[in-house]
């Protein structure tokens, strides 16, 4: 009995070392090292936003669903300290962007935006809503009114409400960056520039310059900030303990 | 209400010759799928925040998954 539980044991072994001597031979190490676990997430914002009705699907959209659920695990796991997020949207529903950017807004880690392409409409509440917010050279943000599109009632009221949901984004956009509500109102309302509409388009260069976007820049600058805050924010912390 | 720089008919054109994905979860990581003849799912788009979730080999967009796999 005991020689055959030997056997086995040694059969065990040679079959583990043969294993390991394999991987020697065909990775030249022992062990194949696994990525660590990013510390920092990164949440895109593509296409459309996509609140309470769903659009059809020639469009690419972001869903306001898959991202909240998202951002909620973000906030709640411990092991990710920072969050990136990457704009390249058309706009979209108000209320959705609203939403996004005001849970962006309130996570208690550090987060970095970076507009490339564009990042228009709803998707500039949701570019100044992280803690600091970079825009590459060639990207564009259009800044213009809020319109309704479909049966629209015309009376006062109707006007009243968009002006409600525009203030909305006024406030939000203004209150998450360095830009003034006139600055902000005026290329909202502007003539000439745009082909279809009033409004602006503002270049990378000039979004830094109204001060509606930090810096310009891309990925490393964005990773290189968010590093830097993630750093400032565990040296406060160590601070207060 | 939308506020976007695009045209209604734009956003609301006739869609239907467009496929129609859908939303799994493969793997423990949502995927959008699109459904094949044979019965097999063809990966989308990963929907995820771990930058390193895109790195996987298994979750490459264009990646078949095949339905024995999904219910193990």
């Amino acid at each position: 009995m005991n020689q055959q539980k030997q056997e086995t044991k040694e059969k065990e072994k040679e079959s583990h070392s043969s294993s390991l001597v394999e991987k020697i031979q065909q990775l030249g190490q022992s062990t194949i090292p696994n990525a660590p676990d990013s510390n920092i997430h990164v949440l895109s914002i593509i296409g459309q936003v996509e609140g309470h009705v769903q659009l059809p699907p020639q469009n690419k959209t972001t869903k306001y669903e898959h991202l909240i659920p998202q951002i909620v695990a973000i906030e709640q796991n411990p092991k990710i300290e920072g969050l990136v997020v990457i704009l390249n949207t058309v706009g979209g529903d108000v209320e959705a962007g609203l939403a996004l950017s005001e849970m962006i807004a309130s996570l208690s880690k550090p987060s970095v935006s970076v507009v490339l392409g564009g990042g228009h409409s709803i998707g500039v509440p949701i570019a100044v809503s992280t803690d600091y917010s970079f825009i590459a050279p060639s990207a564009t943000m259009t800044i213009h009114p809020i319109r309704l599109t479909g049966l629209v009632i015309g009376v006062p009221q109707t006007f009243e409400y968009i002006d409600k949901m525009q203030e909305r984004v006024i406030q939000f956009v203004t209150a998450h960056s360095n830009i003034k509500e006139e600055k902000f109102k005026e290329l909202m309302f502007e003539k000439g520039n745009l082909t279809r509409d009033i409004g602006t388009n503002v270049v990378g260069k000039d979004a830094v310059e109204y001060g509606l976007i930090d810096e310009e820049g891309g990925i490393s600058g964005a990773l290189a900030k968010l590093n830097a805050l993630i750093d400032a924010q565990k040296d406060s912390q160590e601070l207060i303990q | 209400m939308l506020y976007t720089p695009l045209s209604y008919e734009d956003i609301n054109g006739l869609g239907d010759e467009y496929k129609q994905y859908e939303v799994i979860k493969y793997q423990n990581k949502q995927c959008c799928i699109e459904r094949m003849q044979n019965g097999d799912m063809r990966l989308v788009q990963l929907l995820s925040t771990d930058p390193n979730d895109f790195l996987l080999n298994d979750f490459i967009p264009g990646t078949i998954i095949s339905n024995q796999r999904t219910s193990q």
